[in-house]
Formats: C-alpha cells, sequence, structure tokens
C-alpha cells in the first residue's frame, strides 16, 4: 500500500489541551510544527480552569475564552469550609476550550492533521509516525499528548475523574472542592475529592478518586450527595449531557516524561493533582515546558529532553515518583490534610494551599514583587533561586508534599519576607558577596524555621482515636524532619555554624516554654525575636562582617522579629489575612499574640474582643504603638550599617513586613 | 547494670539536661533519672576500647547519642499516646504535650551543641543521623494500616528509625579508638545490623509479652503493623488476618486474636528468623573487625541483649 510521507521539525501529538497548547508554543517560537490527533470526543461538561493556567494561555496569545472567575471554598469536613484566599477558578466548557486551543495553534503557525496515530518510532536522527495507518510524518522531536493510560495498565496513581454538567436552578458564586473522608471508617482508605462549578446556566459537578476503580453513575451519586451538605441550594437540576468519566493518571515523574519516546506531557504525563483530579494546570504549563524545551535544542533531541527533565523537575514538586512510596504518600497527605482541617497552624493552613491548589506559572499575588534595591537585584535574585533549589531538592524525594510549600509561589511564601533575604544582606553587611555555599546555609535556615514554627504554634493535643492521630504527629514529624535536615545542611555546609544553629533550638525552646509555663509574665515577641535574629547572625558571621556591625545586625534581627509579630497582631485584629495565614483567634489560642501581654488581660478571646470595639481599638492602638516603634529600631540598625547594598535591602525588607500593617512611616 | 562507663555517662547526661530551662529539665529529668539499658553509650563505649580513647570524651559521646535517643522518645511518646516510659508515666502525661514537645527538641539542641563542641568529626555524622533519625519516623507512620508493606521496606525504615542511631554509637566509638576505615566500617555495619535485629525483636515482643511500658498489641492498634504481623498477612491464604486489622471496630478485644492468627502463621517464627539473619550480620562484620579483648566485650553486650527474652 502506498504511503504518503511528510516531514517536519516538531510532531505533537495528540490534539486535546496539552498538545494544542505546545503546538501553538513552538509555533510560535518558529518552529516547524505539525498537531496531529483525533477531532472532537465528544466529551464536554465545564472544566476548571486555575490561575496558573490561565497566565499560560494568555502568555501564548490565547484570546480569553472564559467569563470571569469564581472564589474557591475547601471542605475538609461537613462543618466548616478552609477558605483559599487570593484563589479562584474560572469555568469554561471543555469541548469549546479544546477546539478554540486547536484554532489557536493553527493561528500560530501550526498544521493541524485529524488522524489517529497508529504507531510511533524512534530512530537514531529523528521520529517516524504512522496516522491513521497510511500517512507517515517523520519528525526529529516528538512530543506526546496523547491523554492517560488506560486504567490499570499504568500501575500506581491511576484512577478515575467524572463530570457532568445540569442546567439550573442553581447559579452559585463559588467553586466547592470537598475531599471526602474513606467509605466507612476504613483506615485504609484513598482521597477523594468532588466538585462543584458554576456555569453560565447551572453548574457541573465533578469527581475524582486515585487507586481504586469507581462506578461513575454511583460516585457522581454520591458527589451530589455530599456537595448537598454543604451547598444547600444545590437541587437536582436537568443533565445536559451523559456523564462523562475518564481515567486519571498521576503517576507523574520527570525522568519518565522525558524518556526517549519523546517528551511526554498533561495527562500522559501523569500531570494530575491526585487530589483533586485536577490537570488543565499540569497540561498548560507542561505543554509550554516542552515546546520551551525543543525550541531551545531544535537540533539535538538529547539536549531538550535533558532541559525538560530539569524543567519539569523544578516546576512539579510533590507529584511523586516512585511506584514504591507513592500510594502511602498520597494517603498521608490526604490524612493530613483531613486531620488539620480545623487547624490554623501555618502547617496545615499552608499545606492545604499547597496540596490543592493547581501549581505552576506562579505570580505574587500577596503584593507587589520585591523590587531589589538598585544595585542588588543580580546579587538577590540568584542567590534566592540557589536557595529555594537546595530546599527543594533537601526534602522533595523524602516528603514531597511539603516540599510544594518551598517552591517559589509567591502566594505562599512572600519573597519580599523571606529570611534568606536578610540573611543575604547581612552577608554584604560585611562587604563582599555572597560565596558558593552560602545559599545552602539560607535554605537550612528556611528550612529550620518552618520546622521551628510547628512547635512555636499552638500544641496539638492528640485526639483518642485509634491509630495515629495525624494532626499532631504531622506537626512533630513535619518539625523534627525539617530541622533534622536543617541541621544535615548546615554541618556538611558550614560546619563552623553547628554550634550557633543547636544553641539558638535551646533558645527558642526556652522561650517558648516561658510562655507556656508563665503567660502572665512571659514576652511573646521574644520568640520571634530570636527566631529572626539568627539568620542575620548567621549573615554576619558568613560575610565576615565587624563585630560592631554584627551586633547591629543582630540588633536589627531582634527588632524585625518584633516588629514581624507586632504586624501579625495588627493584621489579625483588622480582620485581613495575616503572613502566617492565622487569625487572631488562633493567635490568642496558640498564645502567639502580643495583645494580652500589652494589655494585661490574660483572658482575651477573639470573642471579647469581637464584641467590644474600645478594647478592639485600644488594642489596636498598643500594638501599632509597639509596632512602629520595632519599625523604628530596625530602621535605624540597618541605616548604621557601612555597606550601602545591606542598607538598602534591610530598609526593603523592614518595611515590606510593616507597611501592610502600619502603613507609611516618614522617611527618617 | 552500672559500671564506671555508664555511671560517667549519665552523669555527663545531667550536666547536659541541667542546661535547660527550668520548665524543659524538669520535664525530661524523669527520663535522665532513669536512664535504662544505656545500650548505645555501652555499645560507644565498647567501640571505643579498640583502641586508646580519652575515657572524658566518651562519656560526652555518650551522653550525646543517648540524649539523642531519650528526644526521639519524648516525641515518639506523643505520636503513639503512650501512656508509660520506663515505668512511669511519659513525659507528655505529666507536663502536658507542648512542653514535652519543646523538651524533646531542647534535648536535640543540646546533644547537637555538645556534639559540635566535640568537633566536626562528630557534628557532621550526628547531625546527619538525626535526618535520617527523622526520615525515619516518618517513613514509619507513613506506612500506618499498609498490610501491604513488604519486609524489604519494613528493613530500610527500621534501619533508620532504629540502625541508625546504633550505627552513629559504634562509629562514634571507632573513631575514638582512632581505628582504620575498613576497622570503622566493620564496627558500623555491626552496629547498623544489631539495631534492625534489636527493633524486630522489640515487634515479636510487642505482640507475645506486655513490656513495662507499654500492653501487648500497642502497634497493631496504632496501626504500625511490625514484622511478625507482616510475615503473617504474607502467609494468610484466607485475608482473615487482614481483614480483621483494617475492620472499622478494631479494638483491644481483638488483640488475643490478632496474636493467635499471627503466632498460629507462623509471623512470630518468621521475624524471629528475620531477626536472626541481622543478629548474624552484625556478628559477621564484628569478627572482621581487629582487635581481640574489645571485640569479644561488643560481643558479650550484644549476645547479652538478644538472650534476653
Amino acid at each position: 500500500m502506498g504511503r504518503a510521507m511528510r516531514t517536519t521539525t516538531a510532531l505533537v501529538l495528540g490534539a486535546g489541551p496539552a498538545g494544542a497548547v505546545a503546538a501553538a508554543a513552538l509555533a510560535r517560537r518558529g518552529v516547524p510544527t505539525v498537531l496531529a490527533g483525533r477531532g472532537e470526543t465528544g466529551r464536554d461538561h465545564e472544566v476548571l480552569l486555575g490561575g496558573p493556567a490561565r497566565r499560560g494561555l494568555r502568555s501564548i496569545g490565547f484570546p480569553a475564552s472564559w467569563h470571569g472567575s469564581y472564589p474557591v471554598e475547601l471542605w475538609l469536613g461537613a462543618e466548616n469550609p478552609c477558605p483559599l484566599p487570593d484563589v479562584d477558578f474560572a469555568t469554561v466548557s471543555g469541548a469549546r476550550l479544546r477546539a478554540d486551543l486547536r484554532t489557536h495553534a493553527v493561528a500560530s503557525g501550526a498544521e493541524y492533521l485529524e488522524g489517529e496515530v497508529t504507531s510511533l518510532t524512534a530512530g537514531s536522527t529523528g521520529f517516524s509516525a504512522v496516522l491513521d495507518g497510511h500517512l507517515v510524518v517523520e519528525a526529529a522531536q516528538v512530543v506526546v499528548a496523547t491523554g492517560a493510560p488506560v486504567a490499570g495498565a499504568a500501575g500506581h496513581g491511576t484512577g478515575v475523574a467524572c463530570a457532568r454538567s445540569f442546567t439550573g436552578p442553581l447559579t452559585g458564586d463559588r467553586v466547592i472542592l470537598r475531599l471526602l473522608a474513606p467509605p466507612g471508617a476504613d483506615p485504609a482508605g484513598r482521597p477523594r475529592c468532588v466538585w462543584l462549578a458554576p456555569s453560565a446556566d447551572g453548574y457541573t459537578i465533578g469527581a475524582a478518586a486515585i487507586g481504586r476503580c469507581e462506578d461513575p453513575a454511583r460516585f457522581l451519586a454520591e458527589a451530589i450527595a455530599a456537595l448537598g451538605e454543604v451547598e444547600p441550594r444545590l437541587v437536582e437540576g436537568t443533565p445536559r449531557g451523559p456523564i462523562d468519566s475518564a481515567p486519571v493518571y498521576s503517576g507523574f515523574s520527570p525522568g519518565r516524561a522525558a524518556g526517549d519516546g519523546g517528551l511526554l506531557v498533561g495527562d500522559a504525563a501523569g500531570l494530575v493533582n491526585p487530589f483533586t483530579g485536577e490537570g488543565l494546570s499540569g497540561a498548560v504549563h507542561s505543554g509550554l515546558l516542552a515546546a520551551g524545551a525543543i525550541a531551545s535544542h531544535v537540533d539535538d533531541r538529547v539536549a531538550a529532553r535533558r532541559t525538560y527533565e530539569r524543567d519539569l523537575g523544578a516546576a512539579f514538586v510533590g507529584y511523586f515518583e516512585t511506584a514504591n512510596h507513592a500510594a502511602r504518600r498520597y494517603h498521608l497527605a490526604w490524612r493530613v490534610l483531613a486531620a488539620g482541617a480545623g487547624s490554623e497552624s501555618p502547617f496545615f493552613v499552608k499545606g492545604r494551599r499547597a496540596i490543592v491548589l493547581p501549581e505552576g506559572l506562579s505570580e505574587p499575588v500577596a503584593g507587589p514583587p520585591l523590587r531589589p534595591p538598585p544595585g542588588t537585584g543580580p546579587i538577590l535574585a540568584p542567590f534566592l533561586a540557589a536557595c529555594d533549589e537546595v530546599a527543594v531538592t533537601t526534602i522533595r524525594r523524602e516528603w514531597p508534599f511539603l516540599a510544594r510549600l518551598f517552591t517559589p509561589d509567591r502566594s505562599l511564601t512572600d519573597f519580599r519576607l523571606r529570611p534568606a533575604v536578610a540573611l543575604c544582606a547581612a552577608i554584604l553587611a560585611g562587604g563582599g558577596t555572597p560565596r558558593r555555599g552560602h545559599p545552602t546555609v539560607a535554605a537550612a535556615i528556611e528550612l529550620a524555621m518552618l520546622g521551628a514554627l510547628a512547635f512555636l504554634g499552638p500544641a496539638v493535643t492528640p485526639r483518642a482515636r485509634r491509630g495515629v492521630d495525624w494532626e499532631s504527629a504531622t506537626t512533630i514529624l513535619g518539625g523534627d524532619y525539617l530541622l533534622g535536615r536543617a541541621s544535615r545542611l548546615i554541618a556538611e555546609t558550614a560546619p563552623g555554624l553547628s554550634w550557633s544553629f543547636a544553641d539558638w533550638l535551646g533558645e527558642l525552646t526556652a522561650l517558648r516554654a516561658e510562655v507556656v509555663v508563665s503567660p502572665e509574665t512571659a514576652d511573646v515577641a521574644r520568640v520571634f525575636a530570636s527566631l529572626f535574629e539568627f539568620p542575620l547572625r548567621v549573615g554576619a558571621e558568613l560575610g565576615a562582617a565587624t563585630a560592631e556591625s554584627a551586633r547591629t545586625l543582630r540588633r536589627y534581627g531582634d527588632a524585625v522579629g518584633r516588629l514581624f509579630l507586632f504586624a501579625e497582631d495588627a493584621l489579625a485584629l483588622g480582620g485581613k489575612r495575616t503572613r502566617l495565614d492565622t487569625t487572631l483567634g488562633g493567635m490568642l489560642a496558640a498564645r502567639t499574640s502580643t495583645v494580652p501581654g500589652l494589655l494585661r488581660r490574660h483572658d482575651l478571646t477573639a470573642d471579647t474582643l469581637g464584641s467590644d470595639p474600645l478594647l478592639r481599638a485600644a488594642a489596636l492602638a498598643v500594638v501599632l504603638d509597639r509596632g512602629r516603634r520595632a519599625w523604628r529600631e530596625a530602621r535605624a540598625a540597618g541605616a548604621r550599617l557601612s555597606d550601602s547594598r545591606a542598607r538598602r535591602v534591610l530598609r526593603v525588607f523592614a518595611d515590606a513586613i510593616a507597611e501592610p500593617a502600619f502603613g507609611s512611616l516618614p522617611s527618617p | 547494670m552500672t559500671t564506671p562507663e555508664t555511671s560517667a555517662v549519665r552523669a555527663r547526661l545531667e550536666r547536659l539536661v541541667d542546661g535547660l530551662s527550668a520548665p524543659l529539665r524538669d520535664t525530661v529529668r524523669g527520663l535522665v533519672e532513669r536512664p535504662g539499658k544505656q545500650l548505645r553509650s555501652t555499645m560507644l563505649a565498647a567501640c571505643a576500647g579498640f583502641g586508646e580513647a580519652d575515657p572524658g570524651r566518651v562519656a560526652r559521646l555518650g551522653a550525646v547519642v543517648e540524649l539523642v535517643h531519650l528526644a526521639s522518645l519524648v516525641h515518639d511518646d506523643v505520636i503513639d499516646r503512650a501512656a508509660v516510659r520506663r515505668g512511669r508515666p511519659a513525659a507528655h502525661r505529666e507536663a502536658g504535650t507542648e512542653l514535652a514537645l519543646l523538651a524533646g527538641l531542647a534535648c536535640l539542641g543540646a546533644a547537637g551543641a555538645e556534639a559540635a563542641e566535640l568537633g566536626e568529626d562528630v557534628s557532621v555524622p550526628v547531625s546527619r543521623t538525626i535526618a535520617e533519625l527523622t526520615h525515619g519516623e516518618l517513613l514509619d507512620v507513613e506506612r500506618g494500616f499498609d498490610v501491604t508493606l513488604s519486609l524489604p521496606d519494613y528493613v530500610e525504615l527500621v534501619r533508620r528509625k532504629t540502625g541508625a542511631l546504633f550505627e552513629l554509637s559504634c562509629l562514634l566509638g571507632a573513631a575514638e579508638a582512632r581505628l582504620g576505615r575498613p576497622a570503622r566500617t566493620a564496627l558500623a555495619a555491626f552496629g547498623r545490623e544489631f539495631g534492625i535485629a534489636f527493633q524486630i525483636m522489640d515487634d515479636c515482643w510487642d505482640l507475645t509479652a506486655a513490656g513495662a511500658d507499654k500492653p501487648v498489641g500497642t502497634d497493631q492498634l496504632l496501626g504500625l503493623f511490625g514484622a511478625p504481623t507482616l510475615s503473617a498477612l504474607r502467609a494468610d491464604d484466607s485475608g482473615r488476618l487482614g481483614e480483621l486489622l483494617l475492620s472499622p471496630g478494631f479494638s483491644v478485644a481483638d488483640l488475643a486474636e490478632v496474636r493467635e492468627l499471627v503466632t498460629g502463621l507462623g509471623g512470630i517464627t518468621a521475624a524471629r528468623e528475620l531477626a536472626g539473619v541481622h543478629y548474624r550480620k552484625a556478628l559477621s562484620a564484628l569478627a572482621a573487625a581487629p582487635g581481640r579483648p574489645a571485640g569479644a566485650a561488643l560481643r558479650a553486650i550484644a549476645e547479652k541483649v538478644w538472650g534476653e527474652p
């Protein structure tokens, strides 16, 4: 039989979202590209489009085909939602999105060939694919976007996602995600997620589960019941079409996705959030990364693979890896989520965000990015990037979900407030620049500070129940683990600091114990003063600052630590989101609020403060006064340094902590 | 058994704990006064006996490993909700969870500071071991209710959870004795394998005899199945054991049946055999280390522990 023959540079197999995004991005960078795949597969329900996915699509000039966006509510039980501030999802018809993306790929310059890929072979110089059994396409590079493997075929990490759209009568105002407890009290149960998204004329219900085969109809009925518990307005609408059910695959690993059979993207790469079944973010992001890797190495597919593997590794943290542990890890993370549902510990609040939300292509949502003071950008940016890399690689293999807290998503850790910024400035104070190994120490200290927070927050009293109590276990294991890792990094890169590090742990625990046993006389702010003073002390030592500068840096750190806590109190009193994502009630319960001490009212609760405007005003006034005082102290200490770069960075650092809480401070 | 060496370690341990702030010191004082077998520091001293070691340093190093062990016990007891430790109420029962956690952390800090004072050759392996230990504890809890955990995976987690600290103890002792690399490697392997064997035997005791510190079968209730249960699960064609362990209503009342099933399926025998494999590996590693009297002393310690019920 005669076969037609085509040649191109890049061939994208699969014309779903991931493939179309990759093809559009390749074509926009001038790479001759063929996009091959079947036409419409008939699935049509609303899909959720998170902020990162929307940003990714905008970056390739895709015209928005979604309207507005909705806030997100996360329910772990049926009692209270966990708010996810600054997070939203847009909804869009899945079929329309796929069609529009394909059109956009063609408009960007890719050629679309409709047909099914019947074979793909890799040769020494390139790939050869056969479409519909007769058209041969030869290409130097291949992107594989053929969707999730059939359930079960890929081993661990497989599951099912189903969804159905309904018309009327509910027109919701928010997206609801609910994680379901396993049926019965099955201690070996696996996580499942159900969701509700509004659409123009009704709503869509979805459900996803990894690690088990669900009957879609039963699963959706369960989803409707579970969502009805938290959204009473949800009453049976009219189905707009059949139940759509598809396998999901979350068995991502960077090495496998960048294998020698082409670069895998989207569902084919297993980039599905195992908790929510959400895969569009991963599809868009991996499509862009694959296109970027190929466009940078058009003639070298080995280099393209290397680049893709590296970029994937940096972008997707926590979606794990070896089959051996994956199921247990998902299970652990889910137990942690469920156990910490009511917790306000930063550990859980930040953990919830990190685990449930789509990732990648982040941009700051907590405020404008740090504009490094003149002359410091070229030092700070690589320093922080290196610090992130160390933090993530140190823990990603062992506790991937925790590692997600350290991915550069600025909604999690406002980059201006990172201890590593202050540490870097303290190194500069010695007159030099950061050296090799210094970012590793900074990473260790950031890991340690998060670990220490696990012990300095509210005491988690284990509940009597069968099995491990996950809320307390996670706090303890997580804290110990992070501190253990940090101490090892320090011993290996800067052994001279090992003693100071150990001594600092002693100091922190002593100060916190004082708060626990004598809440009426202890100064809560001293715990935070010690917490923040340490990175400055370490920076001074690494940068070989003079004794005088070192003293000044420590004074600065001490003032900035107190400033941080006063700012937390001021934000919480004002009902605003705090840096540690806690609330006034949470701070009072954890005994991390300065208010009871300042007002000499040790019986204060959030309710007392809430119902007494005069008392609240008095609290705010005193917190404001102390906070501004600490701010001035910090600024004054910073201004005494002789190195102008250190002066400027530390000024920005203190101001970034203070301004959202205290407004502006006149220049000295 | 009290010897001049164990007393010296204990005195040093007391000094380190005296350095903590008052509420934290009080929280762990009971555990220092009831130091248990001090097995880790005893092995350290025995390894130091392979050469001419400075007894003062050996005692300080012994206190470091005992303090790390103590810190992990205090934190573990909170996670396991253990009521009793060394015959007395556990630290968190007396002082409350928050102080117990802070005290455990303070002990790690004190051990780290002492290790740093003893030099880089001490602080680097100590902090590496603490990192292994905390990872092992994580793995231990992460696999909760996993009835399919393979024995190699289980041994790997035991190596981190228990083997690592025994390995460190032997390594620090060998370094004090200024042994060459092959001898250090041999003693480290001895410590690691002995620690694994020790932990597996401990799993057997959890099922067969109520110890001073915990009632029979505590780990089964927590969903943390040890070598006997995992071996029995492997041999159970009926599926009854797995079903029972995972049944929602599982309680203390079911422990007798678990014990019977595990024993009947040969789980205890299999676990003892597995422990025996690691015990023999430990002894053969020891045979490769030079120095007869010290080797015999170390062997005697191992045999004594192994011979206990």
